[in-house]
């Protein structure tokens, strides 16, 4: 092993071992020593506690029914591995570029362009969480070329993090409003206090995630079933019942451990994410990756004048369940008025409360006998805005200058009806607007001049730049 | 701020939006006859553009699969009534089903063709299809991630290919089956072109 101290590289700036200079100027690092550990995780651990165990008491030549010699040939070989591959794994965060090096005996390098960098994200498993370690993964458009940094300690991670957001920033904006913030070459700029726009604390999390729709139907019919096997004398419903209900404990469980701790904060970049239990999260949202966004209202969130503000990003693709919902959640739950100023802040100050909403006409009713009520849409030169759902109520919000196509759609009662309904296409995310059961004429004249290819000219910032001036408190639109 | 999602349900006078055009009135006669404009032939239809429709041959194609797939069928029932005679009644009415569908689906697959349609506007292609689940896609050339030609073996012995527009998003239908390949390659290349000079990405 290398016998390097932990402890001694933990106040470090990013990395300190390899000295090769390139032309990039920056240089090429190591990750932290620690690092072939974490990755060999718990089995590692255990089979090396395991070894001890046996070497300390010796009664035994052998584990689990192995020669002792092989299970240590194993050991060695094992974290040998891990060794290597940590020796052979190397970073370096250019001007314009992050390159990474990796492989033992398939040699990997690999240059990501900052410009095309759409997510950083601050991971914590648990192992790491203990010994203080983060990992940092970069995502980029389509998820195609990404680079996954494990270990470092949580303030390089963190640092790293904020100065390739800084970078990529400046590389997608050549002419961004603050030039002076972003030196290349000058290692890790100070990371301004982020504003905290919201919190969550633990029991409003747990009892939000309970009133779910989801549970609150399972609980529902618990007592139902429970009711009438008592007044049958037949036990047997509640048998049935038994999955419904773990199910039901499973997704509040999973919806409590993945948002537990929620901070959102607004820096110079954009939005941050930070939550999670077991594995704790950091991702930022800038405004101009935000495809959309979606505020969910089950039934007795309504009551309670609670929210939940999802958001769709480009090139943001969840990869475990937990990570699903997370990437995709701006605020777990707030109380309405919040929630609504969250979502303009993601969509760069375009108000989405400021848009009109039409209601489909009563005719729909025929249609969607229960949801009818809340059938509504509506659209200004800045964004389109739809409403559908009864037991779980969302509104769909899409810059226009965000919709990759829209399609009109009229099946033969709807047509009798003289109603259509109207998709608006996003790429994969959260976010699915749909204007249902609206009058057919007025819908067909919008889809067919829905999408923009530019935001609208009072927002004054030519597409696919940067925006972090932008002020999310005025509305866009008038 | 923050009273949008009342505004839906307060008593006092709602806007409509959708109708925010000037060629669409406000007033309820107006707009009835809009909708009964939108209710006529084709509710679809782009102002001041004609439909470019797709080949017949795509028709003679799918009338020709339906044809096999049915004399395939009926071919089976004769021989099963020829050898099992007490069960002829059975394998004719099957046929005659068979013909019976068949028939309707020959009908149907002409109407279908016909109702594919394509209009290249300044910015945007607009694609329609569908007789009675009747669709309108818009796509901006800018959202154009690439645009592919593809011809199975069969609609290669058709002389026909499909030509489809890919986004971003995995909701965009903009597909043409049908066309001439040579026509297909030349649509495939003047929206890759729209597309690059127009670029927006995400």
């Amino acid at each position: 092993m290398t016998g390097a101290d932990p402890a001694a590289a933990a106040g470090a700036a990013p990395g300190e071992a390899a000295p090769d200079e390139t032309r990039e100027g920056g240089r090429l690092r190591r990750l932290h020593p620690i690092s072939p550990l974490l990755r060999g995780g718990v089995l590692a651990v255990a089979g090396l506690l395991a070894l001890g165990r046996q070497l300390l008491t010796g009664d035994r030549d052998d584990v689990f029914g192995w020669r002792i010699e092989l299970v240590a040939v194993g050991a060695v070989v094992v974290v040998a591995y891990f060794a290597l591959s940590w020796w052979s794994t190397r970073y370096q965060l250019g001007e314009h570029t992050l390159r990474t090096e990796t492989g033992v005996l398939l040699r990997r390098s690999r240059r990501i362009r900052l410009d095309r960098v759409q997510a950083v994200e601050v991971q914590q498993p648990l192992l790491a969480r203990l010994t203080g370690m983060a990992a940092v993964h970069v995502e980029t458009a389509g998820g195609g070329a990404e680079a996954e940094l494990a270990y470092l300690t949580l303030s390089q991670a963190h640092a790293l993090r904020s100065e390739l957001m800084a970078r990529a920033a400046a590389a997608a904006a050549p002419v961004a409003d603050e030039p002076a913030a972003v030196q290349p070459g000058v290692p890790a700029a100070p990371v301004e206090p982020d504003q905290v726009v919201h919190r969550v604390p633990s029991d409003r999390l747990l009892v939000s995630q309970l009133v779910r729709t989801g549970p609150v139907l399972a609980l529902g019919s618990g007592v139902v079933a429970a009711a009438a096997s008592v007044w049958l004398g037949q036990p047997l419903g509640l048998a049935l019942l038994v999955p419904v209900l773990l199910g039901a404990a499973g997704t509040v469980w999973s919806g409590f451990s993945a948002h537990q701790g929620f901070v959102l904060t607004r820096g110079a970049r954009g939005l941050v994410v930070r939550a999670g239990l077991l594995d704790v999260r950091t991702q930022s949202v800038p405004p101009d990756r935000v495809q959309g966004v979606v505020v969910v209202e089950p039934l007795v969130w309504r009551w309670l004048g609670w929210c939940e503000v999802q958001v769709t990003v480009a090139g943001v693709q969840g990869r475990s369940d937990d990570g699903v919902r997370l990437t995709h959640t701006l605020v777990p739950v707030a109380p309405r008025q919040l929630g609504a100023r969250v979502a303009a802040a993601a969509l760069a100050g375009r108000d989405p409360d400021g848009v009109v909403l039409t209601r489909a006409p009563r005719r729909s009713r025929w249609l969607a006998p229960v949801t009818a009520g809340q059938l509504a849409a509506g659209r200004t030169d800045a964004l389109v805005v739809t409403r559908r759902g009864w037991l779980t109520r969302r509104t769909d919000v899409v810059p226009r200058h965000k919709v990759q196509s829209c399609a009109l759609r009229q099946g033969p009662l709807q047509r009798r009806l003289r109603l259509a309904t109207l998709d608006v296409h996003l790429p994969a995310g959260p976010v699915g607007a749909e204007a249902r059961y609206q009058p057919a004429g007025p819908l067909w004249a919008a889809a067919l001049g829905l999408a923009a290819v530019r935001p609208p000219a009072a927002d004054g910032v030519m597409h696919g730049t940067g925006r972090g001036g932008s002020d999310p408190g005025t509305p866009a639109v008038p | 701020m923050g009273c949008g999602g009342d505004q839906v349900r307060s008593p006092g006078p709602i806007g409509n939006d959708w109708t925010a055009d000037a060629s669409l009135g406000t007033t309820r006669r107006t707009l009835a006859r809009v909708e009964a404009a939108a209710g006529s032939a084709d509710p679809f239809a782009v102002p001041g553009q004609a439909w470019s429709r797709v080949s017949a041959r795509l028709a003679l194609l799918r009338r020709s699969v339906t044809l096999g797939l049915a004399g395939l069928l009926v071919v089976g029932a004769v021989a099963l009534a020829v050898l099992f005679p007490d069960r002829r009644l059975s394998a004719v009415a099957f046929a005659v089903a068979v013909v019976l569908v068949a028939g309707w689906v020959m009908f149907l697959v002409g109407r279908q063709v016909a109702a594919w349609g394509w209009v290249e506007r300044v910015d945007d292609l607009v694609v329609t299809r569908g007789v009675l689940w009747r669709r309108l896609d818009v796509v901006p050339y800018a959202r154009m991630q690439l645009v592919d030609v593809t011809s199975g073996p069969l609609e290669r012995a058709f002389g026909v290919a499909t030509v489809r527009m890919h986004t971003a998003a995995p909701g965009t239908q903009a597909h043409l089956p049908g066309l001439p390949p040579e026509q297909a390659r030349l649509l495939r290349d003047r929206w890759t072109e729209r597309g690059e000079s127009l670029a927006a990405g995400l």
